[in-house]
């Protein structure tokens, strides 16, 4: 075989070196070509697919993660038998896709775990991607509640593009039958890049629309959007995110940064130094979504996609490291019990028989489960009645707010950045001026706010009102504290009359 | 064949992509069909100031009402809250709530209601963040707030404005002169109705 450069391909040992070269010339190409030729150059060019294989090998494994943890609930969630909830009827579509009896809800469930992990080992790979690709958005789409998702989304183009490509020719199950007969050191499978850049290009897509999505949103632009999400108590906890969203003007230098990373990322992530600045700002995002907002999937699986932006060399260094690393820790536990290669592994009908087989367990298993509690002992489950205080309560219809609750918060500094406090202090100097920063809860009516300063036992000195309109969510209160002898004070929030919130402070 | 196969795919996948980037971002028919929440990317769309719960209740031919929250394990999918409290603009509920009247033994069953349970998220504050913030003790407030009315099978019958339109709607309509004007011509806005709605798509598209 002969590279595009004309050299002969090299045996597999030398194949990164001359692979480098084979770069070096595709690059010259590149910047001399057409538009028709660049095409070709950018998806076309041949590699072996390691970064691909590494796709394949980790995200099954972090889709499992949600797709395990909905196994004991496939009655309810996705089957006649229960509550499915298909996202299809929010755009009016009736019957759009078919809604299972429990046993074949459940035997496509097994499928779908058995092909998640047959991915993962590349075993028949190809069709278990297809299988992935049809089940695992088929069983999001019927639980528009808690299972459809955006990385529901992002997995299934994943997926897509993943079955497309030859994942499977190396690094995998398949390419161990393949080569078991011959004891000749088989060169790797070389394929067209084009799966790998799509995926590369999808990845900036998603970024891109996220921006976009914050562009429509003007609460992200002065920080309220992130706080209230951090406060947020339906992801995983997130104890980082309740402490950070105690300082507003530290989000809002986060919220900055993400924006330009997102809107940056498709234009500079390709090559060089800026790819690698790029993608660890990425990893530590991701790793912020999960340690501030309570995410894990999500990140995972970006995490995951960032292989697609390794050139063939270093996903081979990243795949050899991972050997290694398998290889110290499970390697001797695993050597003793490895399989020997048997062709019968490589047919179709092995394949379906396993498949056949996991799915009849599950089915089986399930139907023991006795998930709404049928066979109790003590008969069906009951529904429990209320009592008349909490029918008056849960009827009670609210429809407006106490004052208390028109704030979010009430803090005190000096300075100011973007709107926002920037130091949070309780002590002031005689010679400064003290901000009282008032973040309200939107949407709330026009409101009349007043910052009273109080002395110690509760004597009002002065009085300071302003109106806040419907549309203002910030209020700032600049108070001089120069006529004051030093002492502990206190400023007196109040919204429309009625006491809000006291702060102490003291003048030094 | 197999180049022109896969050429097409290339420019095929790209132009899907840049459509629901130019869609989503023009906002232009952006939740037409189905297929668009597979190329649209808003993953960051509506977190408001207040938490919400949801309370599923139905009331009996006696007149007696009940707690419509499954009785066996609810799936919860991230720890912090059950399947019922995801549906955000209350158009599965009535699902929910016929399948546990489903799984049950009860007496017959003439309505369900979807009550929702909002407090401002200042609350979520752990204790010792609170009091970072505020010098007084943390009291929690929940407002409740009758959002949507099913029949007996689950079928959405009424839907009420959400919680954070209807503050935004007493707001607007809290100005004598606005009120009368709108009395004067049509009395159209009466929020203390209920009124059937065609569901939303976007309305479900806020998780990321």
């Amino acid at each position: 075989m002969v590279n595009e450069d004309g050299s002969k391909e090299a045996p597999h040992r030398y194949q990164t070196i001359a692979n480098f070269k084979s770069v070096a010339v595709m690059k010259n190409r590149f910047y001399q070509a057409d538009i028709a030729q660049r095409f070709r150059i950018f998806f076309e060019a041949q590699e072996v697919p390691y970064a691909m294989a590494l796709l394949r090998i980790t995200l099954p494994l972090v889709m499992l993660i949600g797709v395990l943890q909905r196994f004991m609930y496939v009655r309810e969630l996705f089957s006649t038998d229960g509550s499915p909830t298909p996202i299809w009827e929010t755009y009016g579509m009736k019957n759009f896709l078919p809604i299972l009896p429990p046993a074949a809800a459940m035997a496509l469930y097994a499928v779908l775990i058995c092909c998640l992990i047959t991915t993962c080992l590349g075993w028949k790979t190809r069709i278990s991607l297809i299988v992935c690709l049809l089940l695992y958005p088929y069983f999001s789409l019927l639980d528009a509640l808690t299972t459809l998702t955006k990385y529901s989304m992002v997995g299934t183009h994943l997926l897509l593009l993943l079955s497309v490509s030859e994942c499977g020719s190396v690094w995998s199950v398949d390419a161990w039958l393949k080569n078991s007969g011959s004891n000749a050191d088989n060169e790797p499978t070389r394929s067209a890049v084009w799966p790998r850049r799509l995926l590369q290009l999808f990845i900036g897509f998603v970024y891109l629309g996220a921006a976009s999505t914050k562009f429509h949103t003007p609460a992200y632009f002065n920080g309220d959007q992130l706080t209230f999400w951090m406060l947020t108590n339906v992801n995983f906890p997130n104890p980082l995110g309740e402490y950070l969203s105690l300082y507003p003007a530290l989000t809002l230098v986060f919220a900055y940064c993400t924006i330009i990373w997102e809107v940056l990322f498709l234009f500079i992530a390709w090559k060089g130094y800026t790819k690698w600045i790029m993608i660890s700002i990425g990893l530590v995002f991701h790793v912020m979504t999960y340690l501030t907002l309570g995410l894990l999937i999500f990140p995972l699986m970006f995490a995951c996609c960032y292989f697609a932006f390794l050139e063939e060399h270093e996903s081979l260094r990243v795949g050899k490291w991972l050997q290694g690393v398998w290889k110290r820790t499970c390697g001797p536990l695993f050597d003793s019990y490895a399989p020997l290669p048997v062709k019968s592994f490589g047919t179709l009908t092995a394949f379906l028989m396993m498949l056949a087989v996991l799915a009849t367990i599950s089915v089986t298993t399930e139907a023991q489960m006795d998930v709404y509690g049928e066979r109790n002992p003590q008969g069906r489950h009951q529904l429990q009645p209320l009592s008349t205080e909490e029918v008056q309560t849960l009827f009670r219809n609210d429809t407006s707010i106490h004052s208390q609750d028109n704030i979010f918060s009430m803090d005190m500094g000096t300075a100011l950045a973007a709107g926002l406090l920037i130091d949070h202090r309780t002590s002031f100097n005689a010679q400064e001026t003290a901000i009282v920063q008032c973040r309200l809860v939107r949407p709330h009516d026009d409101l009349w706010l007043e910052v009273n300063m109080h002395s110690a036992d509760g004597q009002l000195l002065k009085r300071n009102g302003m109106v806040a309109p419907r549309e203002q969510s910030t209020l700032n209160f600049e108070l001089p504290l120069n006529l004051l002898t030093p002492g502990d004070y206190a400023f007196v929030l109040k919204v429309n009359g009625q006491d809000a919130h006291h702060r102490k402070f003291s003048v030094r | 064949m197999k180049r022109c196969l896969s050429r097409s795919f290339i420019v095929g996948y790209l132009l899907l992509l840049g459509y629901g980037f130019v869609s989503h971002t023009f906002q232009y028919k952006h939740n037409d069909h189905l297929g668009m929440y597979f190329i649209v990317w808003d993953m960051f769309c509506g977190w408001d100031a207040f938490e919400m719960r949801k309370h599923l209740i139905a009331e009996g031919e006696s007149g007696q009402y009940y707690d419509l929250s499954a009785p066996w394990k609810e799936f919860n999918p991230y720890l912090e809250a059950e399947r019922r409290h995801f549906d955000s603009w209350g158009f599965f509920s009535g699902y929910l709530g016929a399948n546990t009247l489903k799984q049950t033994d009860h007496e017959p069953i003439v309505r369900m209601y979807l009550v929702e349970e909002h407090w401002s998220k200042k609350y979520n504050l752990p204790d010792p963040l609170w009091s970072k913030r505020f010098d007084e003790p943390k009291q929690k407030r929940s407002y409740y707030y009758m959002r949507c009315e099913f029949d007996e099978q689950g079928t959405l019958s009424g839907m009420h404005y959400s919680w954070p339109n209807q503050l935004a709607y007493r707001a607007l309509m809290n100005n004598p002169r606005l009120k009368e004007d709108v009395a004067k011509s049509q009395p159209y806005m009466d929020a203390t109705k209920f009124f059937g709605i065609q569901p939303v798509a976007h309305a479900l598209s806020a998780t990321p």
